[in-house]
């Protein structure tokens, strides 16, 4: 007996008992279903965790301050930093040269003197005010811990877009689900710099006018302001200029205020830390935490695939039954096909294809209708996120749940299908005739 | 069963090509950097009538800022660099240096009223100011305005050496309004001058 042969068989069976085969399929698609659903809800949550705690920056970034690091602080997460410290290009291209260190992403600050806007978004005036500007290389963003809310990030070489964080909507107002509004904004912002002037000092102003073109979800340090590099430049370069004490108008003679530092992988955070501790840095990293959550996180997981391993187990049982059933149904069919020469292969053969196809076709039903079920849990976590005014969830199906919902469900149901068939194979023609 | 796998298929295949459902925040784009551009920096040389001193709210008012507000693209730079009571020899050393120093690539230059008071020989006054407008144009600022003030307006006694300065430097002369320093009028002298100056370098400007 051919493939082909024993393939229109299995697709007779099928086609013979619709009711049956549509129930064993269903269980099939149920167990996949939930798998599938399972997985990509806790896969999610998971990237969600661990992007809230890595603020949508890499798992392996340290922030490295312009400070000496604090004896007692060194294995902390937060660690507080000690007393300041000059961070320079020479030491940011030791810590570029230290093994294990993927990229180094240099930070700027300064603070700049707001008039514009005038008014908040509830009409009421805004006075002006004192607001930091972070700036960096906008080239590396994606090495930054920053993620866009809404519109995007500035040109890294752009003279005049700027990107807000949630504490310039607060001080608007406006909730993050509001930042839409801010997009297309004019911003006047100042650099204040120290004159003398005959018994005294007068603070002049170098003043730009930004278009805001995107809010970022998280705060950037204390900044509410997010600038290419070399416009918070510009502006310190105007400030440290002046006569007299720059840090009275919020500028540090450090070159850097910081730094992000990535390191290869989160297993060797604790390595760069040390080694940026031994240069003489003070730095911090969500290391501790992000290891528990995650370590939490494999716990939930495996509960989930259990669950759904466990219905998939019920599924094969059913598969089972289904197809014993279809044997003893079919004993007759069996012994005529023995008694015109099919041999014990062929049988097994057609019982193994209709076990096969059931899994199939369960399987591909069941991980779309996974992939539904997480797409409208998603969809109500979303909707209540950004009721909250939080950033929503990105859902994604990974490859390998899909390819494990399909594949592994047709496997499963093969071997579940095993037994019947085997018992058909060897049923004596005589017998099955008989009966 | 041909049917029920060609259903299948075709489910599998619409729920593969379902976009993504959220709506959330989104990972930075890097925009192409692109090639940096000359930014337009705006610098202001004067006195007291430029320096916003003795204006309510002079952050929106005085004509620097309105100009700067209104004549100017996003990005570009401004710097006011006006003093009070400063005569064109100190203007000279004290804010051209600076004024160079920020590249400008407009300035405007509004003096006269603190030589009027210091009592500067408008001989001296028209050679500091020479100097000084020729420093501001080797500096590469494609356009450099100068105030010309009307008669009884201060700094009208040096009206012939500003016109004579700015036609060798290359300077544009922007009259201003005889009607801003109105006599009859004086609680809103500094108000009119800043409103009538921000009309007159504006409209010099969009030439």
């Amino acid at each position: 007996m051919s493939w082909r042969d024993a393939a229109v068989l299995a697709a007779r069976s099928v086609r013979r008992r619709p009711g049956r085969t549509g129930l064993t399929i269903l269980a099939v698609a149920l167990a996949s279903a939930l798998l599938t659903a399972l997985l990509t809800i806790s896969g999610t949550a998971e990237t969600r965790v661990l992007d809230e705690l890595a603020k949508g920056g890499p798992l392996a970034g340290i922030r490295v301050a312009a400070a000496e690091p604090d004896p007692g602080q060194v294995d902390r997460d937060d660690a507080r930093p000690g007393r300041d410290k000059l961070l320079d290009d020479v030491a940011l291209n030791r810590m570029r040269r230290l093994p294990l260190v993927r990229t180094v992403v240099p930070v700027v600050s300064a603070r700049l003197f707001v008039t514009e806007p005038q008014r908040r978004s509830d009409g009421h005036p805004l006075r002006p005010f004192l607001a930091r500007a972070v700036g960096v290389d906008l080239r590396r963003a994606p090495s930054l811990p920053v993620s866009i809310l809404t519109g995007r990030l500035p040109g890294a070489n752009s003279t005049d877009e700027v990107a807000v964080t949630p504490g310039w909507l607060e001080r608007l107002h406006l909730t993050r689900a509001q930042a839409q509004r801010v997009v297309g904004d004019e911003v006047q912002v100042a650099a204040g710099r120290l004159f003398d002037e005959g018994d005294g000092q007068e603070v002049r102003g170098r003043w730009v006018r930004l278009r805001v073109v995107g809010v970022v979800a998280q705060e950037a340090g204390d900044g509410e302001l997010l600038l290419p590099i070399g416009q918070v430049r510009a502006a310190r370069r105007w400030t440290l200029a002046g006569a007299g004490q720059s840090r009275r108008l919020g500028v540090d003679p450090s070159p850097y205020n910081g730094a992000f530092v990535v390191a290869e992988g989160i297993d060797n955070v604790s390595r760069v830390r040390a080694q940026i501790t031994a240069i003489g840095y003070s730095t911090s990293a969500p290391e501790n935490l992000i290891a528990s959550v995650r370590r939490y996180l494999r716990v939930v997981e495996i509960v989930l695939t259990a669950i759904g391993a466990i219905a998939l187990v019920i599924a094969a049982i059913g598969i089972t039954n289904a197809l014993l059933a279809a044997v003893r149904e079919r004993k007759r069919e069996i012994g005529v096909l023995k008694a015109i020469g099919a041999r014990d292969r062929d049988v097994l053969r057609v019982f193994l294809l209709e076990a096969g196809v059931v899994g199939l076709a369960g399987g591909i039903l069941g991980t779309a209708v996974g992939w539904l079920i997480a797409r409208i849990v998603g969809q109500t976590v979303n909707r209540y996120l950004v009721g909250e005014g939080l950033a929503g969830v990105r859902l994604v199906l990974p490859l390998p749940v899909i390819a494990g919902g399909i594949i592994g469900s047709a496997l499963l149901a093969l071997v579940a299908g095993t037994v019947p068939a085997w018992r058909a194979a060897r049923l004596p023609a005589r017998e099955a005739v008989g009966s | 069963m041909t049917r029920l796998v060609a259903g299948l298929a075709a489910l599998a295949f619409v729920l593969a090509n379902l976009p993504g459902c959220a709506d959330g925040r989104k990972a930075p784009t890097v925009l192409p950097a692109g090639p940096r551009k000359q930014r337009a920096v705006f610098v202001v040389i004067g006195g007291r009538e430029s320096s916003g001193s003795g204006i309510d709210d002079a952050l929106h008012k005085a004509w620097p800022q309105i100009v700067f507000g209104s004549q100017f693209p996003n990005g570009t730079v401004y710097v006011n660099l006006a003093r009070n009571d400063t005569t064109v020899a100190e203007a000279k050393v004290e804010q051209t240096p600076l004024a160079i120093e920020q590249r400008p690539t407009v300035a405007t230059v509004w003096l006269g009223e603190g030589d009027d008071d210091a009592g500067t020989a408008p001989a001296q006054f028209g050679s500091d100011l020479r100097i000084l407008l020729a420093e501001l144009r080797r500096a590469g600022a494609a356009r450099v305005l100068v105030a010309f003030p009307p008669p009884g307006a201060p700094g009208s006694r040096f009206a012939s050496e500003i016109a004579t300065a700015a036609r060798s430097t290359g300077a544009e002369l922007v009259p201003l309004s005889a009607r801003a320093w109105d006599p009859h009028a004086p609680r809103t002298r500094q108000a009119t001058v800043q409103a009538a100056a921000a009309a007159e370098l504006g409209r010099a400007l969009k030439r």
